[in-house]
């Protein structure tokens, strides 16, 4: 006899030995950068793609609206930064671009972060139900 | 063991706040028997308690689906609705309710309750006189008369409410609060002290006995108190609102360091910057401080012998 399961429980898939606390990911994307410079941006696009990675190993509940927020949030913070750029052209020379990066820099980290704790947020009930899960099969 | 006699122990469970244990028996019985309205009902109270909102919002559709006729369903209903704060569609779901059982005490209180959030003082009433003429020695009815009395600012029939409330149950936890919170208001510290620390002993994860906690210790000392508070909200708070109150403060940091270094002030603009690192030190150590301060309070408490 097979127990009935709930609509928010993760349903682990064949790669269940890859599956990591959301949280480490998340202190991952913000302390590795600190010591090593990731290229093509990837300290923005690492985490996200390695977090709905994660959520997909777990078998989320939530993975459809993870994978709409990793998106958004990766999208957001290139918007910002070459939105940024793009209106530094149309602004008149008078105006000067260097004091106006910082702040939409300062913006775009904070929308980052935002989405990227709202996913790990969604993952970790998922990840604390597997965890309770597997610990209780042992 | 036969289906009543898991269903009887995974009510008791539930009751007892042991969801966990509720849920895995409750999934053991929805395996064997998918299509039962009680089932899914009591699966979505434990879920919901849990704060897993989702799925109980699932299970308690699944629920109607088999029985629209069952009066704890639209209970549990007004419930989520409550927790969603949306009071209009919950007093409906109470009057569903109470239209299949008008005798549903439970419902009643629950309507009670969101009236009294609506700060509809009279219909409040009303309701709970109704609850009182069917069952007049009901704790909870006792209980909820003690509320009603004390957010109208009437101390004196709260008391009251609260004395016969704990002379039916002394160890009962919304007895102790509500008693704690009267004495608090009539201004004796150290007997509001002795109902919160008796709560919070008997069960240290109670919502109401660490808030009540902190408001004693705001009234003895405002900077400590406010401390006190501040990691109590931080505690009880979601996940999500954590998350906002964090970004909000990296912001506001960030930006004041910022414009404050725009114009020429570097030096207070690292002072700024040393701030804001502090507050995500402090943020990671916060709560095994408020839970090492509040552990060290009830080590060293002793109860008077007249408590």
């Amino acid at each position: 006899m097979t127990d009935y399961t709930i609509i928010d429980e993760p349903k682990p898939g064949k790669f269940n030995h890859l599956i990591i606390s959301p949280l480490i990911i998340m202190f991952a994307s913000i302390l590795v950068p600190l010591f090593i410079n990731l290229p093509y941006f990837g300290r923005i696009w690492i985490p996200a793609v390695w977090l709905v990675a994660n959520g997909l190993f777990l078998g989320s509940a939530s993975i459809v609206k993870e994978i709409i927020m990793a998106i958004a949030a990766v999208a957001l913070w290139f918007a910002i930064i070459f939105g940024s750029v793009y209106l530094s052209e149309l602004l008149p020379q008078s105006i000067n671009f260097q004091s106006i990066f910082p702040y939409s820099r300062i913006l775009s980290q904070a929308i980052f972060f935002f989405f990227l704790m709202y996913i790990v947020n969604l993952q970790s009930t998922a990840y604390s139900l597997y965890e309770y899960m597997h610990k209780g099969n042992k | 063991m036969n289906h009543n006699s898991r269903l009887e122990r995974a009510w008791a469970h539930y009751m007892a706040d042991r969801t966990s244990a509720a849920i895995q028996l409750l999934k053991e019985l929805l395996g064997e028997d998918p299509n039962h309205a009680e089932y899914h009902s009591l699966l979505a109270a434990c879920l919901l308690q849990d704060k897993r909102l989702h799925a109980a919002e699932y299970e308690l559709g699944l629920a109607l689906k088999i029985d629209p006729q069952m009066p704890f369903l639209y209970l549990l209903q007004s419930n989520i609705l409550v927790f969603k704060n949306k009071f209009k569609q919950a007093l409906a779901a109470c009057d569903q309710a109470l239209a299949l059982a008008p005798e549903f005490i439970d419902a009643l209180l629950k309507k009670a309750e969101i009236l009294l959030l609506l700060n509809q003082y009279a219909e409040a009433r009303s309701c709970l006189d109704q609850a009182a003429r069917i069952s007049p020695d009901n704790l909870a009815v006792t209980l909820a008369y003690a509320d009603f009395h004390l957010t109208n600012g009437d101390i004196k029939n709260a008391e009251t409410f609260a004395l016969e409330a704990l002379h039916q149950d002394a160890q009962n936890e919304t007895a102790n609060v509500l008693m704690g919170k009267i004495r608090l208001t009539q201004g004796n510290i150290q007997e509001a002290e002795y109902h919160a620390k008796f709560v919070i002993l008997n069960n240290p994860n109670s919502e109401q006995g660490l808030a009540l906690f902190s408001n004693i210790k705001a009234r003895t000392n405002w900077f400590l108190g406010l401390w006190w508070r501040l990691n109590n909200k931080l505690a009880n708070s979601t996940q999500f609102k954590q998350i906002t109150y964090l970004i909000c403060a990296y912001l506001f940091f960030n930006l004041l360091s910022q414009i404050v270094e725009d114009m020429g002030h570097k030096s207070l603009s690292d002072m700024i910057g040393y701030a804001w690192l502090g507050l995500v030190v402090y943020s990671w150590v916060a709560i095994p401080i408020y839970i090492k301060m509040l552990k060290k309070e009830l080590d060293n408490f002793q109860f008077n012998r007249d408590f």
